[in-house]
């Protein structure tokens, strides 16, 4: 398989699994992070900020890149969408 | 083919990658909102802003209204997004277009509150490639399933 496709299945195996343990743990997720944008890596918060430019910005002090992370905006509220 | 979906506070969530080797923006992900109400599928200003696209060039294709923030809608030609599938495997599609949310009004109040609208794939994502949605949250199953055409 090209290393391309390689690194991407790895990128998506992670982030799938990210997203599924976000389905599990919003409610304790969204009482402590609420109104705020969070990046999740390997199933816990490894940064969160009420600003989007705030989160990348600590990312990049940590190391990690913003664009191979899940990265959401959480919020208690309702979500219309 | 299925490729699984996650259910997140009632919404449908699903990880792609993105390529696109001609904006120079090197393999990234990007976590979509199923969305069967929107027409357009679009990546969201702020996975557009993690990615450092070139959103000067990007061809403006027309305005919208996303949650209350007027949004133009771009044009991304000739990406790629890969899905994984139940099997393991990767699944790509090729797109020869794409939208991308870029904030109409560039004050700081405005591309704030784009960056809280995620990326969307709409009903022409399922359409374009021959895919069906299958959804049943109270048992937290969702996927998307190809179909003959």
């Amino acid at each position: 398989m090209e290393n391309v496709a390689v690194a991407e299945l790895t990128l998506l195996k992670r982030a799938n699994s990210d997203l599924a343990w976000l389905g599990s743990h919003y409610s304790e997720v969204a009482s402590k992070f609420d109104r705020q944008f969070v990046a999740i890596k390997d199933g816990r918060v490894i940064a969160a900020n009420p600003r989007h430019d705030g989160l990348l910005a600590e990312l990049a002090k940590k190391g990690e890149d913003a664009h191979l992370l899940v990265v959401q905006f959480i919020t208690t509220a309702a979500q219309i969408l | 083919m299925r490729i699984p979906l996650s259910i997140i506070k009632g919404r449908l969530q699903v990880a792609a990658s993105f390529y696109a080797p001609r904006y120079h923006t090197g393999l990234a992900l990007i976590d979509f909102v199923v969305d069967t109400g929107s027409t357009v599928s679009m990546i969201g200003y702020g996975d557009v802003e993690e990615m450092g696209l070139p959103q000067s060039s990007l061809p403006f294709r027309e305005h919208s209204f996303i949650g209350g923030t007027s949004m133009g809608l771009h044009t991304l030609r000739n990406i790629r997004l890969s899905f994984s599938d139940d099997e393991g495997g990767l699944q790509p599609f090729k797109l020869k277009e794409f939208g991308a949310s870029i904030p109409s009004r560039k004050n700081v109040e405005a591309r704030d509150h784009a960056k809280e609208i995620p990326s969307i794939l709409g009903l022409d994502f399922l359409t374009l490639n021959n895919m069906a949605l299958y959804c049943s949250p109270s048992r937290n199953v969702a996927y998307f399933e190809a179909i003959e055409p």
